[in-house]
């Protein structure tokens, strides 16, 4: 690894340890870059921190996310759950199916159904992520209501969920179409340099 | 090129560039991965045609444009000949160019030439196509899929319908009565772009449009 990819990786590390108050992390870079900084914050999360939570993937299949996962020994098949029952998983991984407002508002919902819900409520609870893996797609499939829409729900998540932080991946020249309020939500804004992780 | 399509193939999108032998589609296709090598990405070259490695380096040594040394690090040289040969069968090769790219994690794709695939595969070549451009275009990358022009055909119709962008390069003679190379885009979802043919010049140092020199 080079010197300046190992200082883009401490610099991860040090924003994904920050204090509490700063939940909602947002990560800037070419567009070209996201799936390979998707890629490094689940390292991180997973494979160092061994870290429970969240995954959501607007536009592509689970399985390719699980595929990457395998491949770069970040998560195995045991780890790994597509399914919205709880299942005792370290990683649950959803396709957002263009709109993570849909899926977050469903997960929330289920807490509260008699049989499963205390168990995946638990399972919530034991998790510390929910990261988005190109928020530069929530733009492309949704108006300015759906954006405001899934900022809510990950809001709601975080306040009934205080352990579990807010992990959002985005091509920078995307930002603008996601509105004026969108990089307001963020506590945290991290914009990685060109060129990084070349090798 | 850049100028006649407004800046680049869009990020992630498929293209074809299609021509007769000759018309330079491998060249445009390592042109566009020693780009990407310049920009800090990853490419990866599915070849088709079972050539060998140091084969491909023989060619890719006649170019300025490419650094060698970048064949193999950042340009990653699969090929798909022993999977096609063995099974024939497109499921299996879909998880093999799955599995390679997973790895790998380009952000520029090239598979060359995608007719052979046509000539071999078993099973509804249309269906392969289609589902391999939804497979491509789930990855995140730009894909450039070479292709054969047969003589009855202006160009491969069936990837024509499942791409983004098309890249059409011909041979046709001048006024003067010498044979030039053509570069036409035929097509570019979402994206204006410069129409008519345009002379193309092919060298050591790559591809050469001349925009508006017809």
């Amino acid at each position: 690894m080079s010197g300046q990819n190992e200082a883009v990786m401490q610099k991860l590390r040090g924003a994904l340890d920050s204090p509490p108050a700063a939940r909602k992390l947002l990560f800037t870079m070419r567009a070209q870059s996201v799936t390979r900084m998707d890629l490094a914050v689940a390292r991180i999360l997973l494979s160092e921190r061994r870290e429970r939570g969240i995954y959501v993937t607007i536009d592509r299949p689970d399985k390719n996310v699980i595929m990457i996962l395998q491949k770069h020994n970040v998560a195995g098949p045991d780890d790994v759950s597509s399914d919205l029952e709880p299942k005792e998983k370290r990683l649950f991984i959803a396709r957002g199916i263009l709109s993570p407002a849909v899926f977050i508002a469903e997960l929330l919902s289920r807490t509260s159904k008699p049989h499963t819900g205390p168990a995946l409520h638990a399972e919530l609870t034991r998790m510390r992520f929910l990261m988005l893996d190109n928020l530069s797609s929530l733009a492309v499939y949704n108006g300015p209501k759906g954006i405001e829409a899934c900022f809510d729900y990950v809001a709601m998540m975080l306040m009934r969920y205080s352990s579990m932080r807010f992990v959002a991946v985005a091509a920078r020249d995307s930002l603008d179409a996601l509105g004026p309020d969108a990089r307001g939500f963020f506590n945290l804004e991290i914009d990685i340099p060109d060129g990084w992780l070349m090798d | 090129m850049d100028e006649m399509m407004q800046g680049g193939f869009a990020f992630p999108s498929t293209v074809l560039v299609a021509g007769s032998a000759g018309t330079g589609k491998t060249t445009f296709a390592l042109q566009f991965l020693a780009r990407g090598v310049k920009d800090g990405e990853q490419g990866i070259f599915f070849t088709t045609l079972s050539e060998p490695t140091q084969w491909m380096l023989r060619f890719v040594t006649n170019f300025t444009f490419l650094d060698k040394d970048s064949f193999g690090k950042q340009i990653k040289y699969v090929d798909l000949g022993p999977v096609l040969r063995k099974d024939r069968d497109p499921d299996i090769l879909l998880k093999y160019i799955d599995e390679q790219i997973a790895e790998y994690m380009p952000q520029r794709i090239v598979i060359d030439p995608i007719s052979v695939i046509g000539n071999m595969i078993k099973g509804d070549y249309r269906m392969f196509l289609y589902d391999l451009a939804n497979h491509l275009k789930n990855w995140r990358a730009v894909s450039i899929m070479t292709g054969e022009v047969l003589p009855n055909e202006p160009y491969p119709v069936e990837v024509s319908y499942i791409v983004d962008t098309v890249v059409l390069l011909t041979l046709g003679l001048t006024s003067e009565g010498t044979r030039r190379k053509y570069l036409e885009i035929l097509k570019m979802r979402g994206t204006q772009h410069t129409t008519g043919q345009h002379l193309m010049d092919v060298s050591r140092d790559g591809i050469t449009v001349t925009v508006g020199l017809k």
